[in-house]
């Protein structure tokens, strides 16, 4: 069941954030800062006071809403102004339309839908606007125009849902190597390659290895912005939510898992090969690979998405919200393409023209 | 605007490229036609040095031609070409030294003649080359046609001259082609690069655990061997150049 949780100062009854930067929870109107885990507390205290309210499912009679997408949609009452909060099935915390108030839906993050960690934000909205001048700084095939003109659509702070998973693998892989060795005599140059078949086997751990939850968010755009460091993670609480969008998954562990496998293999395989110096060619030629202990977590990371638009497109860009990597791929002004290719063009000619140059002067050519 | 860009490129490079072989062959460098018996009209004279000197920065291969009396030169024409040629300096291409030189010297009704070559880049110059320019300058020579036959000479040589390398022209060519595709490759690969970001990640190398790795079994087995000998390319002993006085590689005297 889906309820709406805000939290409210106990000192002036405000709405009261996670900060990012005290990393405790603060009132913007009286300053007052507080302790997630008080606020914990307070949250008990909050849900004893309050009868659990019913979830609010609500389809105006003779809508024209298929049954399908009111069924993806929940409408919710903002226990601050009593206005209606319209949001997906997805949406675990959000903004008040008409009053602002950061509001949590708990039924979207409890019981099985609880996440076991989260990484709170450890960066502002600020830190994620900076992030993005710097992000077109230096970029000489970026639009001139691009900077001055881009308008920034949106930005919002988004907890995402990912799979996280551990397992230990169990690796048997043969590779396929040559050395070779190069002599001459006075009238012959020899080459002679030895050929050796390689095998290695042993074991190798992961942790953490995530996975996007949300069909929403782009994989690759999620990827981009890894890694996080989990050793920051902390236990899932509702008031960490609180001043950020969150998303529920809407993609299982069991359909991440393919990925997470791909992944794994990749960099088992990456891992072995590291131990096969000394040769000039080494090519794998059968892999083995067995999981053991493998468990995933559930746990919401911190994103910043910035949507911008210029010429009438938009464009992403997201930010990891722990350790400040930008991601967001630009649009090409293609006359400077042109330009910069001419230029370059000019400048390796003459180097090979004078190369060619040095190479009959000493007679090679 | 890229019509623009394209042109101002060759232009640029075409210029830089020409004007390379031009500055080098014509700064200081000895004449190329002295005629010490005024055999040849003011016009003439400048008609044929004028030619003289494209065709041998063109080829960048030094084409001299010296009208001096028989009495000057004596019984030894092929041996004052040499020396004429060694002693002024003449010499263009990769080692400095090669050139082709003409020496006409009128002797009361006959006319000897000498040419003598020198340098890497007169390999060319065989005996079927030879013969070649012979057909090509010696029947002005014999009509006493002397601004003809100089011509003709200068012309041939030139024609011959390029048989054995590749000209400048098709150099700048090749390099812009080069650069080109360099550029392609690396520089603007990199910039085109700078505007994406977004990339999945193919690997989890970040998420093993320290320490993890655990090797169980290492065994490298050797399979076979194979030897392949190619022969060494036969070295011709060309000279190399050198910072010693040069010597003829070859020409030819005669009478008409």
């Amino acid at each position: 069941m889906s309820t709406i949780l805000e939290y409210k100062c106990p000192c002036c009854g405000g709405k009261i954030e996670f900060d990012s930067g005290l990393q405790q929870m603060k009132c913007p109107y009286c300053d007052t800062a507080f302790d997630v885990e008080t606020l914990k507390s307070y949250d008990d205290v909050l849900k004893e006071e309050q009868p659990q309210e019913e979830l609010q499912w609500q389809t105006a009679a003779g809508s024209e809403w298929a049954q399908e997408e009111t069924a993806q949609m929940g409408v919710y009452t903002c226990q601050s102004c009593g206005g209606e909060i319209v949001a997906d099935a997805n949406t675990a915390a959000t903004h008040c339309p008409f009053c602002g108030n950061p509001v949590v839906l708990t039924g979207r993050v409890s019981g099985d839908l609880k996440p076991d960690l989260v990484i709170p934000f450890k960066l502002d909205k600020n830190a994620a606007k900076e992030a993005l001048k710097r992000h077109t700084k230096g970029k000489r095939l970026l639009p001139k125009l691009f900077q001055s003109e881009n308008h920034l659509d949106e930005i919002k702070g988004v907890y995402v849902p990912f799979w996280l998973f551990d397992a230990d693998v169990d690796a048997s892989i043969r590779y396929h190597a040559t050395r070779t060795r190069v002599w001459s005599d006075s009238r012959y140059d020899y080459t002679e390659t030895s050929h050796f078949s390689l095998l290695r086997a042993g074991s190798i751990g992961f942790d953490g290895v995530p996975v996007d939850g949300s069909s929403k968010m782009a994989d690759d755009l999620m990827e981009s912005i890894e890694p996080f460091d989990l050793h920051e993670a902390v236990d899932f609480q509702t008031a960490y939510l609180s001043g950020y969008l969150a998303d529920r998954y809407d993609v299982t562990a069991e359909q991440s898992v393919e990925r997470a496998n791909a992944r794994i293999r990749q960099s088992t395989e990456e891992a072995f090969a590291g131990t096969t110096e000394g040769y000039t060619s080494v090519i794998p030629e059968s892999s083995n690979l067995h999981l053991s202990n493998g468990k995933a977590k559930y746990a919401l990371y911190p994103v910043w998405l910035l949507t911008t638009s210029w010429q009438g497109k938009q464009y992403l860009f997201a930010m990891n919200g722990q350790t400040g990597k930008f991601v967001g791929d630009l649009p090409m002004d293609k006359a400077a393409y042109w330009r910069w290719w001419a230029i370059w063009t000019a400048i390796l000619g003459a180097a090979c023209f004078a190369v060619l140059c040095l190479l009959r002067l000493v007679g090679l050519i | 605007m890229k019509k623009r860009l394209f042109t101002l490129l060759l232009a640029v490079l075409l210029c830089a490229a020409l004007a390379l072989p031009v500055f080098a062959a014509d700064e200081g460098h000895p004449l190329r036609l002295v005629d010490e018996i005024g055999l040849l009209s003011p016009q003439e004279n400048a008609r044929i040095l004028t030619r003289l000197n494209t065709l041998s920065n063109e080829n960048d291969f030094d084409i001299v031609i010296v009208l001096m009396s028989a009495d000057e030169v004596g019984s030894d024409t092929k041996g004052y070409a040499d020396w004429y040629y060694e002693s002024h300096g003449y010499g263009m291409g990769s080692d400095g030294e090669s050139g082709i030189l003409l020496l006409i010297a009128p002797d009361g009704n006959r006319v000897n003649y000498a040419y003598t070559t020198y340098g890497k880049d007169s390999r060319p110059f065989d005996d079927d080359a030879l013969d070649r320019l012979d057909d090509a300058f010696l029947p002005d020579l014999r009509e006493r046609d002397y601004a003809a036959s100089c011509l003709a000479f200068a012309e041939k040589s030139a024609e011959i001259a390029q048989e054995g390398g590749i000209p400048v022209v098709t150099w700048i060519i090749l390099s812009l082609i080069v650069g080109m595709l360099l550029s392609f490759l690396i520089p603007m690969s990199v910039l085109k690069g700078q505007l994406k970001s977004v990339r999945a990640q193919c690997a989890a190398s970040s998420y093993v655990r320290d320490g993890s790795m655990q090797l169980r079994q290492e065994r490298d087995i050797f399979l076979y061997r194979n030897v392949t000998r190619t022969e060494r390319p036969k070295n011709n002993g060309s000279s190399g150049g050198g910072s010693g006085s040069s010597h003829s590689t070859g020409g030819r005297s005669g009478s008409v």
